[in-house]
């Protein structure tokens, strides 16, 4: 009896042990980002509730952070299992966890202009519940996977009106989104949601916001994304009222610049006074000083992702404009509403419209001479919907600089004495690029954007004459020549690539992709003809070459999300450029880690390498469209760079204001230079190889930008400290000296405010530290005469000057603001926009370039500064319908 | 655009502080096959310079192979030089050693290039051009050519008596845009990388009409590489001074802890009479 008593206490305490619990449990928890499986711990061990479930099937990982007090507990299961996809149910006494089937879905889709059907690139798509969300491609495609009752998306889009979009339904599907434009007039009313910096893996990346490129003051009236680009900091413009840009140290040759894509080599017309992209036909450009994405590669120091707007699917619409310098018109509208549509736009300048007679006569042209000197440019695109699925896009640029002078004359004198002849000469100087792409955008399913491209690019320098002289005293004078002379070099490159975007649930969005590159350089060619008096005197070519190089890559990319806080963004870059029966290879880590700091603070690092297998010639101080590109060699290796950077990010709650913190070291191998004393350089024959040297080269610094992108007064204000270094074997006796474009201190301001509803007036203030300068250590006298007997030079003899070592002493430092204002008028069908800018407003005298000059009355030579580009006003006018 | 900003530019006096390597030995020289050598020494001075000292107590040693060739010092045109006594010849590798008192002493050498082949002269009364044939031999040749006004002397031949700008045909030396700019030069530099060892019609444009029973005297020098060098190095420092766009050409010296030139030349003169 003894011993069945206590056995019949037990068998009657067991129900009750088992049955300790039930729906109405007052559960007590406080645990902050803890794995569900702690909560499941925590309920089994305090409240004696048993759960059973396989590992296999239902995921226990997921972290929240739930504080309740004495609430039911089916209440607290709700909570804890319901958003996670897993349902739970009694039997007997354990509590039993499943998977929901299916329990996620992806929405994927487009998010574009509602009035235009233009594509929307880095729209967000967020759903606030779950405080998760996406952004859009470069083609405006978005794909976000999140659980099945996700009840609403937000949309957003800077300058666009935000929507929340319903969902009813639980199955994946596509969804376009069509944003409508927040402004009427020039009226912003910004309710975008960016995603916030500290929400984004990226850093080292700006993006250029087009419109208000075109609110900033501008020299000639000419608006400039370069010029937009280059007042951010981390990135110089070199000399004064060029558009180069040099970026952390890196010259203009390191720069991928891409037009949809498809490389531009040369992006500056004028001899880089001005870039060759009509801001009227641009919608995005992105920069990426460092960080670089496993997709992008080729080039050193930054990308330059200009995305052409795609034209209007639903309304014809047009823009003409008249600016001091240029013109141009734009027209884009439907070709088929609702699925084909185009956009066009051109620029030209026509100072020789105008000076036409007035150069006819200085020149001596005659009344048949013909003088041009102009740049245009010219971009189209068309863009056609076949399916909900599947897109194309065709683009083209094509733009030129030309000089054409032809004179067709009969003389009577030549300095001054009589002789009756007649001349005829057609001369030609100019320059250009040609880009193409086709690209097709595919969406496998709602996770899988693919984008198949085929692209075509050309840079091209060409310069040639016909010269035909015939004296006419024949026969008793017999002279005629008939000459014709060309000299070009060219680049070309044909290329194919693939890229796929996946995004299997927001935890990774996956990019891969493969690309292919043809290039073709002829570095120099010449060929002259020269007939004088039927005579044959000269028939030459000379470096008549071309050499073929395949550039192939392949990428991959997965931007990963650890947890809430912390975020990683592995990638590489793998890449073979075979050329003449050599081949290099290099594989590109790309590496970029984010963490939540306290108070939503980013701190992200980023490690990135870099190769190219190209080279840029050039002897000059400025990068000239005479520099010749060439292929790396087994003596001139292709350049490699690496980059660490670190910083901190920050968008500020209510979105008005970013600030971000960098700092970055960055390396560079086998960058080249011209070496002292080579002779000036036309053609990049075989032994171009000798005229260069290999080198090195260190960048290191910290950038800060504080960025207002919202509101009526708009603005940056950005700062730069750096150091750029370079060493060669053979200059400056190999020691480390400072790159031609290291500046110690950048600060630029640009602030933009809207007044009423018609008048938005920017200023644009900026200092720089002086750039290195090379001035010579000694002056000797020169000899050209073996022998003191024979008659000197007509002109003076200047002494020689010793130029020792490179960049040893500093320009003046800079500074310049600058003052735009622009009037908006809008009729009912039409709007009507007038512009003013004052550059260089305080006139300022900065130096451009130091040369000695001879003083007479001194009997000597003083070094002298030149300064250029003083207080210049500008208008512009026009009209969009 | 450019002329409009080139009106606007602005020149100003410089204060920036400069380096100055200190004063050196400027051997200066071009030795010419067939004459005595002129070698001129002066001392370097700080940079924007216009005069130069002479040094005329310098400690000479000049040498054909290993025959030192004494040399005296004498002002020739208000300038000093150190003349050799004895002419140069071909095949013999010239050296000049320079001593002064307070300087480095410098060293420099050189040998003497093959002489350029002329034949049939060619210039016309009322016409502007210059035709001769030069012969190219096989192998690397370089050449400076100069057109002169010629005097004639009481012996009846000619010497050189003014310069005479001219420009060259372009297609040896790519200066097409001399057509456009009409641009005329003193002298042209040319490498035989086109026309290597065949011959070829030179046709020089003069500035000036030719006037009848003027006669030309055509100068064609066959340079080394020091003095190709040197020479090509110096019309490029001097073309791109006050060039904004490019970066300042160092002129090539062979003269070792010093300045200056000490190269050989062959010249080839053709007398042109105009018809």
């Amino acid at each position: 009896m003894k011993k069945v008593l206590p056995g019949l206490l037990l068998l009657a305490m067991l129900p009750l042990q088992v049955f300790a619990w039930n729906w109405r449990t007052r559960i007590s928890v406080s645990l902050e980002d803890q794995p569900l499986y702690v909560y499941c711990d925590h309920l089994e061990k305090t409240y004696g509730i048993p759960f059973s479930y396989s590992r296999d099937v239902v995921n226990l990982n997921r972290r929240m952070t739930l504080r309740v007090r004495d609430m039911p507990l089916r209440q607290v299961l709700d909570m804890l299992f319901t958003d996670n996809g897993i349902q739970y149910r009694r039997i007997g006494g354990l509590l039993v966890l499943a998977a929901k089937q299916p329990f996620q879905r992806t929405i994927s889709g487009y998010v574009e202009d509602a009035s235009t059907g233009e594509k929307l690139i880095g729209a967000t798509v967020y759903a606030p519940h779950l405080k998760a969300g996406t952004t859009t491609n470069a083609y405006g495609f978005y794909s976000f996977t999140a659980l099945r009752d996700t009840l609403s998306l937000f949309v957003s889009y800077t300058g666009y009106n935000a929507v929340q979009v319903p969902l009813r339904d639980r199955d994946s599907r596509q969804l376009n989104f069509k944003l409508h434009p927040s402004n009427t007039l020039k009226e912003v009313e910004i309710t975008e949601a960016l995603p916030r910096l500290q929400d984004q893996t990226q850093m080292s990346k700006v993006n250029v916001n087009v419109s208000q490129t075109k609110t900033m003051p501008r020299i000639l009236g000419e608006a400039d994304v370069l010029k937009t680009i280059q007042a951010m900091p981390g990135v110089s413009g070199g000399m004064e009222g060029t558009s180069g840009i040099h970026v952390r140290g890196g010259s203009p040759d390191q720069n991928l610049i891409l037009l949809d894509g498809t490389p531009v080599y040369n992006s500056t017309h004028l001899f880089g006074v001005f870039s060759v992209f009509n801001p009227d036909a641009i919608k995005n450009v992105d920069l990426y000083k460092g960080a670089f994405p496993a997709r992008y590669g080729g080039r050193l120091s930054s990308v330059v992702d200009i995305s052409m707007k795609d034209g209007d699917m639903y309304n014809h619409h047009g823009e003409l404009s008249i600016g001091l310098l240029a013109s141009r018109m734009t027209a884009e509208g439907p070709i088929v509403k609702g699925k084909t549509s185009y956009i066009l736009s051109a620029r030209r300048t026509y100072a020789d419209l105008i000076m036409q007679e007035v150069a006819n006569k200085e020149l001596k042209l005659g009344e048949e001479g013909e003088f041009w000197a102009y740049f245009y440019d010219a971009n189209l695109k068309i863009n056609h919907i076949f399916s909900p699925k599947d897109r194309i896009y065709l683009s083209a640029y094509g733009g030129e600089d030309n000089l054409t002078m032809h004179r067709n004359e009969s003389f009577d004198s030549l300095q001054g004495a009589p002789k009756r002849y007649h001349e005829e000469m057609r001369f030609r100087l100019g320059w250009g690029n040609q880009a193409y792409a086709l690209r097709w955008n595919h969406i496998f399913n709602p996770q899988l954007f693919s984008n198949l491209t085929l692209n075509y690019s050309q840079f091209r320098f060409n310069t040639d004459y016909k010269y035909k002289y015939m004296a006419l005293d024949t026969p008793r004078i017999r002279e005629n020549d008939n000459a014709f002379g060309r000299y070009y070099s060219k680049v070309d490159n044909a290329g194919a690539k693939i890229d796929f975007d996946y995004r299997p649930n927001p935890n990774h969005v996956i990019r891969f992709g493969g690309q292919g590159t043809w290039h073709i350089f002829r570095p120099g060619i010449a060929a002259f003809n020269n007939v004088s008096d039927d005579q044959q005197l000269a028939d030459t070519t000379y470096n008549d070459q071309s050499h073929g190089g395949v550039e192939l890559s392949l990428y991959f990319e997965n931007d990963w999300k650890i947890r809430d806080s912390m975020h990683l963004n592995l990638g590489v870059h793998a890449s073979a450029f075979l050329v003449e029966g050599r081949a290099y290879t290099s594989i590109q880590p790309r590496l970029g880690f984010r963490y939540m700091l306290p108070r939503r603070w980013a701190l992200k690092m980023s490690y990135t390498v870099m190769t190219q297998y190209i080279h840029l010639l050039t002897n000059t101080a400025i990068f000239l469209p005479t520099d010749l590109w060439v292929a790396a060699t087994d003596k001139v290796p292709p350049m490699h760079s690496s980059q660490l950077a670190l910083g901190l990010a920050k968008t500020t709650k209510d979105n008005r204001y970013e600030l971000s913190l960098e700092g970055y070291y960055k390396r560079m191998d086998n960058v080249i230079q011209y070496q002292e004393q080579s002779a000036d350089f036309n053609f990049a024959t075989k032994s171009w190889e000798d005229l260069v040297v290999v080198g090195r080269g260190w960048s290191y610094g910290t950038e800060v930008l504080l960025q207002k992108k919202q509101d009526r007064f708009k603005g940056w204000i950005g700062y730069t400290l750096a150091w750029s270094r370079r060493a060669f074997p053979n200059i400056n006796q190999g020691t480390v000296f400072p790159y031609k474009c290291d500046r110690r201190h950048e600060l630029e301001v640009v602030l933009t405010h809207q007044l009423g509803k018609r008048w938005e007036v920017s200023a644009q203030w900026q200092y720089a530290s002086g750039l290195p300068l090379t001035l010579p250590v000694a002056s000797y006298e020169q000899v050209t005469e073996p022998s003191p007997h024979l008659p000197g030079s007509i002109n003076d003899q200047d002494p020689i000057d010793v130029q020792r070592d490179q960049y040893t002493v500093r320009m003046n430092d800079v500074h310049r603001l600058d003052l735009g204002a622009t009037y908006t008028k809008q009729r009912k069908k039409a709007r009507y926009i007038l512009s003013f800018g004052l550059y260089n407003t305080y006139n300022r005298k900065n130096p451009f370039f130091y040369y000695y000059k001879r003083n007479p009355e001194l009997q000597r030579r003083e070094l002298t500064m030149l300064s250029v580009l003083p207080v210049l006003p500008s208008v512009s006018w026009a009209v969009r319908f | 655009m450019i002329t409009a900003l080139a009106l606007a530019a602005c020149e100003r006096p410089a204060n920036i502080p400069m380096e100055y390597e200190g004063d050196r030995i400027v051997v200066n020289s071009l030795v010419q096959e067939d004459s005595v050598v002129y070698l001129r020494l002066t001392r370097s001075q700080p940079p924007g310079a216009i005069s130069f000292p002479e040094i005329a107590n310098a400690g000479v040693r000049l040498t054909a192979g290993n025959t030192v060739l004494p040399m005296q010092f004498k002002t020739i045109g208000g300038k000093g030089y150190y003349v050799s006594d004895a002419k140069v010849t071909a095949g013999m590798r010239y050296k000049v050693e320079v001593t002064a008192t307070g300087l480095p002493a410098v060293e420099a050498a050189d040998t003497l290039p093959r002489r350029p082949l002329l034949r049939e002269p060619f210039a016309q009364e009322g016409g502007n051009r210059v035709k001769v044939y030069l012969s190219d031999l096989p192998g690397g040749d370089r050449y400076r050519i100069r057109l002169y006004k010629a005097r004639k002397l009481d012996n009846g031949s000619f010497t050189p008596a003014e310069r005479r700008q001219y420009r060259f045909d372009p297609s040896y030396n790519n200066s097409f845009t001399d057509l456009v700019t009409e641009t005329y030069h003193e002298y042209s530099l040319i490498p035989d990388d086109r026309f290597d060892g065949k011959e070829i019609l030179v046709v020089l444009q003069t500035r000036q009409v030719l006037v009848k029973n003027e006669v030309l005297l055509l100068e064609v020098s066959g340079l080394t590489s020091a003095s190709w060098q040197y020479l090509k190095s110096l019309q490029l420092q001097e073309a791109n001074r006050g060039n904004l766009l490019v970066d300042p050409t160092q002129v090539f010296t062979n003269v070792g802890k010093g300045y200056g030139i000490f190269a050989g030349i062959s010249t080839a003169w053709v007398e042109i009479p105009v018809k």
